[in-house]
This record gives structure tokens, sequence and C-alpha cells, in this order.
């Protein structure tokens, strides 16, 4: 009974959403709609569900004396203050200014860091080995070469190569990758569909 | 002390706040930054407190975008917005995974969530990029499509090219090994080399991602230091 | 009496056991084995009592043996050769061909250093560039006609049209989105065309009052709930778009900022379904986010669906592009440039242009350096195998 009735509910609820996909029914159309109202209701409680996992985690390590204790009372200050200004005031000058000046730079500039980190992986991957890394450095340069904005300055055949690139062989490699995607996504939705697997029904 | 208090913010200047963010977000970033000479504890302060704050972000418009108004429905006319109560229901359920001893009630709505979601990412997979893609690859040989002269034959071996590129892409993925006889040996020498074309394709895609990526980067990293430049040290102006 | 074959000393033969016998002391014990004779009924009783002469081996094998004396001799030759050769190699050591080498530890630590902090350096450089030469490749950009004739849509929009325009991308990528997002809101403000603004991440929502908050500085006139509106941020993903794709006043209960029903606001009144908007025009930072509108709403309701996202992220959706499932789709860093110039906006992304002109000269240079580098470890390598 256990895992039974998750699955059973699972299937049942997945099955209704399919059948409300695919067909123009308003009775079914009228159920198909909240349920799926109430599962964006769920995923906000799954979105709760992490952060108490994570306040828990953090307390814990305040508990039990660990040595990044300062640090995980920093984060539990952080979450409780932005929380408890986001909810008191949404959409405020308060809010905005936590985003604005301390959301906002420390994401962006973790993001930047990037810029070091991807030359630094080019001087790796553009040694060339094989085959492969040939192609890689290549393309690499060809498509940047081609997408510099004044590329069009250089020569009036940079703009119409990069099209070239983007619209054949990138489209192909991509093309696959979304085609191949769309079948795993297929399968794996069937086998919950299905009931042939049930991560949700475990300890 | 309040009265002291509200007496020094009434005498502070109208761009105070602007001012202590500015400096607050400078001392933040350069703090990320120092993560180029090494793992440092300033950088370890500020990555906990990016944490706890787009936690708690994310947390409130949780709330107050999506809970909150449909509680204040759901108390205000029940009979319409009943709906609202099981589901809120199901979300205190999901809460208790949090606890291992009664983790167990949680798995009802997690059931939910996962057949809904697994129904609407097939018909989503089917519908938005399984058929529109395979429509596409096809529809593209077509010669009206293509039009006359040098430029429409030029056309036409563009897409006949795409839709074996797609195949051999797709070939790429293809591991399982066929059985004895002429007929599969010569089939295996087909994906062999239908493989390996794809392989290159791939890497082709992947060079073109990581140009796009260089220039993301590069634009990431000049809008920091611009901030740091014009607005913190105000150099530029 | 038995002799035993291995000390052939005598033993007792038929010895009796005597069970009123006491247990023999330690001091016995050993003074007994010391002679190397030994009387059964010295140990007392043992597991074999009873069973004398069915083993007639036995007393050979239990009673205790002097062991046999070691025969001297005289070692052969080879035997002294050997000998004198382990005593050799043990006391001197065997001398190396070669000497043994200098370990290069100082050299492998230092330069991988010395290469990263360059390396570093010059990425800081790049990135500077466009501080030192202020735009000089700016007056080379010439916009593609992809994104003339985007921006010529957008300005043919009537007044009073409402376009829905989602912040899917997180303050990562605000530096390359940014730009682009302003030079949109301004395009659109411009127009007096309704921005209903939303976003499927939470961190968007902060991203589109950065920018909205700029355009009401900029342009009074543009005012919220009558010229835009933010709706807020809609959860569930796939779930959350497919409930706005049925109705959006069931996605969006209230508006972010007022908190009032969506009726209750001229901008988003006559708001039922996406049917209602001109174009859904989402910026986004990955593919994910972009092919779940593709899959949920276009895909089901037939909309103008345009695409903004990043330059690294533009490759991943050209397909659906090609396939006409997305009207435009752009990538920001360089399209922002571009958009500027087409939709006559402000140069902020314009600025850049000199910093990836440093940035392409850099990667040459890395491609360059690594293989040069690789062909001189490999021919030293060929030079020390020989």
């Amino acid at each position: 009974m256990r895992k039974a009735l998750p699955i059973a509910v699972a299937v049942l609820c997945g099955l209704l959403a399919l059948v409300d996909y695919f067909t123009p029914n308003p009775q079914i159309n009228a159920i198909g709609a909240r349920l799926v109202e109430g599962v964006a209701i769920l995923a906000a409680f799954a979105l709760w569900l992490g952060i108490v996992n994570l306040l828990g985690v953090h307390a814990r390590r305040i508990v039990v004396g660990e040595r990044s204790r300062g640090f995980s009372a920093v984060l539990i200050i952080a979450l409780l203050a932005t929380l408890a200004v986001g909810v008191a005031a949404p959409a405020s000058v308060e809010i905005a200014w936590v985003f604005d000046y301390v959301y906002y730079p420390l994401q962006a500039t973790m993001a930047a860091l990037l810029a070091f980190f991807v030359v630094s992986a080019a001087y790796r991957a553009f040694k060339l080995r094989n085959i492969q890394a040939l192609i890689l450095l290549v393309t690499g340069l060809v498509v940047f070469l081609t997408q510099l904005p004044f590329s069009s300055a250089i020569s009036p055949s940079l703009p119409v190569l990069r099209d070239w690139i983007l619209s054949v062989p990138v489209t192909a490699g991509t093309r696959g990758i979304i085609l191949g995607v769309a079948l795993g996504t297929i399968t794996t939705s069937l086998r919950i569909l299905l009931a042939v697997d049930h991560p949700y029904a475990g300890e | 002390m309040n009265d002291a208090l509200m007496n020094i913010l009434a005498h502070l200047p109208p761009d105070a706040a602007r001012t202590v963010g500015i400096w607050v977000a400078a001392v933040l970033t350069c703090a990320i930054l120092s993560y180029i000479l090494g793992e440092n504890p300033a950088f370890r302060f500020a990555q906990y407190l990016f944490v706890g704050v787009a936690a708690g972000y994310a947390a409130s418009l949780a709330w107050t975008s999506v809970l909150w108004p449909r509680l204040r429905l759901l108390w205000a006319d029940p009979s319409t917005y009943w709906y609202y109560g099981l589901f809120f229901l199901l979300g205190v359920l999901l809460l208790s995974r949090g606890v291992k001893s009664i983790s167990l009630l949680g798995n009802l709505p997690l059931g939910v969530l996962f057949g809904v979601g697994a129904a609407l990412a097939l018909g989503g997979a089917l519908t938005g990029s399984l058929i529109p893609q395979m429509r596409a690859s096809v529809a593209s040989l077509s010669p009206a499509r293509s039009g006359a002269g040098s430029g429409g034959w030029a056309g036409w071996v563009d897409a006949l090219l795409l839709v074996i590129g797609t195949i051999a892409v797709l070939s790429a993925f293809h591991f399982t090994r066929l059985g004895q006889g002429w007929f599969n040996a010569l089939w295996s020498r087909v994906f062999k080399v239908l493989g390996g074309l794809g392989r290159g394709l791939i890497m082709v895609t992947f060079g073109a991602i990581l140009a796009g990526a260089a220039y993301s980067f590069l634009a990431l990293l000049y809008s920091r230091l611009s901030f740091l430049v014009n607005d913190w040290l105000r150099l530029g102006q | 009496m038995i002799v035993c074959p291995a000390c052939n000393h005598h033993n007792q033969e038929g010895a009796e056991v005597s069970s009123s016998a006491p247990p023999p002391t330690p001091i016995a014990r050993e003074s007994a084995i010391a002679t190397g004779r030994e009387n059964l009924s010295t140990f007392g009783a043992s597991p074999l009592d009873g069973l004398d002469n069915l083993l007639p081996i036995e007393p050979a094998i239990s009673l205790p043996h002097r062991p046999t004396p070691l025969v001297s001799r005289q070692p052969s030759e080879d035997e002294e050769r050997a000998a004198e050769l382990f005593r050799r190699i043990v006391t001197e050591g065997v001398p190396s061909p070669q000497p043994a080498p200098v370990p290069m530890i100082v050299q492998a630590k230092v330069w991988p250093r010395i290469g990263r902090a360059a390396l570093y350096l010059l990425v800081l450089l790049a990135a500077l560039t466009p501080f030192f030469t202020g735009g000089q490749t700016a007056s080379w950009v010439r916009p593609r006609d992809s994104i003339v004739a985007w921006a010529q849509s957008l300005d043919a929009l009537p007044a009073g049209s409402a376009v829905l325009v989602s912040f899917d991308y997180t303050p990562a990528y605000g530096g390359e989105m940014n730009p682009l997002a302003l030079a949109l809101a301004r395009q659109l403000a411009a127009k007096s065309v309704h921005m209903v603004v939303m976003s499927t991440k939470p961190e968007g929502i902060g991203l589109a009052e950065q920018i909205v908050a700029l355009i009401a500085q900029e342009m009074p006139a543009y005012r919220y709930g009558e010229s835009y509106a933010i709706l807020g941020y809609l959860s569930g993903q796939e779930a959350g778009l497919r409930t706005l794709n049925e109705s959006v006043s069931s996605a969006f209960r209230s508006d972010h900022v007022q908190r009032r029903a969506l009726e209750e606001l001229p901008v988003t009144k006559d708001l039922a379904t996406l049917q209602d908007v001109r174009c859904v025009i989402v910026l986004a930072d990955d593919n994910d986010s972009v092919r779940r509108w593709i899959e949920q709403v276009q895909s089901r309701s037939n909309i103008v669906l345009d695409a903004l996202v990043t330059a690294g992220v533009e490759p991943l959706l050209v397909p659906y592009y090609r396939s006409g499932q997305l009207r435009h789709l752009m990538g920001g860093a360089v399209g922002a440039a571009e958009y500027e110039l087409a939709s006559h906006g402000r140069p902020l992304a314009l600025r850049l242009t000199d910093g990836y002109a440093a940035l392409f000269v850099l990667l040459v240079l890395v491609a360059l350096v690594t293989n040069v580098a690789e062909v001189a470890a490999w021919i030293r390598r060929r030079r020390q195998g020989r």
C-alpha cells in the first residue's frame, strides 16, 4: 500500500494530463487545467522543501560545531533576512536594494570569473591531439571570427560563411541532439506513466 | 534610541542608500574576483552569502507570487477554489520529506508531480520537438522550397547535407552491436562511417558553442569591470 | 626395546601407564625431556591409552627426539664465489651506468603558475581594452538583415498593443542580456506598446524590475498598470507554462507590484489568453527555457515567439528557428550591438566590440602557443628517447 498508492496516483494523474494534452473535450480540459495549476502550486512547495533542507543542513553544522559553522551562520542569517524582507515588503525599495546590490553583483561576478577559465580551458582543448580537437579548434576560431560585429568590414564573405555554418553543420548537429533528447524524454516519460520506473515511491 | 536613529536617517543624503549599496556591491565583487588568486575566506563568505540571499529571494517569490494569492482566493471563495485546498494539503505533505521519520508521506505529492510532469514532457517532446523537427528536415528537401537556378540547387544541396548530417549525429549515439551475417556487417560499416561523421558534426557544434560562450563571458567580465571603474571608482566620469 | 629411527635412542617398550600416578610437575617434565628419555607414565593418561601395539610407530613419533647434529663440510668453489659476490653486492652497492636525473620540481611548480597568471592577465587586458580604445571598431558594425527586419517588425507594432516579455535569465548573464533587454524595452516604450512582464525564474523578476525602473525614470509617461505590468514569477516549469497557455489569469492570480487581480489593471484587463498579445519575447540564458516555451506554448497555440538568448545558447536553438517555430532568434553579446544600431538605441553593447577583437587575438595566440609548446615537448621526448 505504501508504494502502490503513490504509483497509482502518479499513473492516474499522468494519464489524465496526457489525455487532456491530446483531447479537446471541455470537461477533461477543465479537470486537466486544475490539475496542472495544482502542480504549479506543488512546485512552489518543492522549492520551499529545498529551503527547509538547506536550513536543516546548515543548522546541523552550527549545532555540531563544524569548522565552517561561521559561514553556515552567514547563510542562515542571509536567507532569513532576505525571506523576511521579501515577504513583508514584496516589490519594494528594500528588496530591490538587496537584489541590486547583493544578489546581482554576487552572481554576475561569479559568472564573470568564467572568462578566465574558458580561455584556460581553450589552452587545453586547442591542443591538436586528434582530428576532433582540430575540428573544435578550426570551428571555434572561424565562428568567433565570423561572429565579430564588424566581420562584414573585414570581408563580405564572413557573414555569409557564418550563416552557412549555423544553418547547415551546426543545425545538423543540434537537430540530431534535439531528436535524441526528445526520444529519450518520451521513453523516460512512458516508463513513469506505465509504472515501470517509480523513483518517487522509494524510502 | 529609536528617535536618535530616525533623526540620523532623516539627515542622510537622498542617495545614501545607493552610495552604501555601491560600496557593498564593490566589496562583494572584489571578494568574488579574489578567487583568481586562490580560495580564500573572503570568497567563501561571499559564496555562502550568495546562497543564502538566493534561497531567501526564491522562497519569498514562491510565497508572494504563487502561494499567498491562491490562499487568499481559497479563503475568500472556497466553493470555487476548493481544489487549491487539496493541493495545499499535498504541498504540506511534500514538506514532510524534510523529516526522515515521516518522509513517506511525501511520496503521494511526489507521485502527482512525477506523473503530470512526465505527461507534459512526453506531449511537449512529441508535438513540440520530435515531429516539427522531423517535418522540417524532410520538408527542406522539397525542390519547391529551394527555388530555381544555381541558388536553388545550392539550397537543395544544403538541405540534403542537413538531412545526412542529422542522421549521422543520431548514428553517433548508436551503441548496439548487430548480429552476424553480411547484411548486418554492411549495416555496421554504414553506422560506423555515419557515426564518425556525426561525431565530427557534434565537435563543430561544440566549437560554435565555445565561441559563443567566449563572447558571453567577456561581456560578463566587462560588465563587472565597468561597474567597478565607472560606478564605484568613478574613473570613467 | 624400540630404537627411535631419528635419534637412535632406545625407548621403553610396553611401558604400563599407572592410573594412580600423580600428574607430572613442570620440573619433572623438563628433566624428562632434557635427558631425551621419556616414560609415558610421567605425563599421565594419553589419548591412546589402551591402544598399545596398534601403532608400533607411535612411540617413535610421540616421544621427543634429539635433533640430528649437523655434519660439517667444506663449500665448493662455486659456492665460495657465489658467497663472495653476495657479500660484495650487499656491502658495496651497484654503480649506476649514468648520473641520476635531477628532478625538475622547481620548474614544474613555477612554469604552470606563471603561464596561468599571464593568461589571466591577458584576459583582463582584453576585457579592459574598450576602456582604452573607446570603441574604435564600433563604427564598422553593420547590423544583419535579420536583426534590421526584427527591429522594423517591433517598430510596426501599433501603439496600445500588448507584448509579453519573459525575463528567463539570471543575474549571471545580466552583463550580456541587460543591454539587450534595455534596448528592447526602450523601443517598445517609445512606440507606446504595452509590456506585460513575467519570468519562469525567481531572479528574473528582480532583473525585470531593474529594467522597467530605468524605463520609468527615462519616460515618466510610461506608467505602471497603464503602460506596463509585472505579472510575477511562474512556478512549475512545464506545468506553469501549460497553465499560462490556457489562461493568463489562472497562471497569475494577481500582479507582482500592486497585488491586484489582472482584471483590475488597464494593461491586463483584456488579456484572457496569449492570443491577446501580439508576440511573446523570451529573454533566456539556457536552451531549456526556450524549448519549454516552444513545446508547451508555441506548439499548442501557434503564437509568435521570439527568442533573445546568450551567444553560447544561440547555436542550440537554431533548428527551432530554421523550422519556423521561432520567428526570430538573436544571440545576446554580438546581437545586442547590432540591435542597438538597428533600433537607434543608446550604445551600451557597442562599446564592447574592441574587447571582442582583443579576445579573438588572444584565442588565436592561445591556440598557437599551446600547439608550439606541444610540438616542442614532442621533439624533446624524441631526443631523450634516442
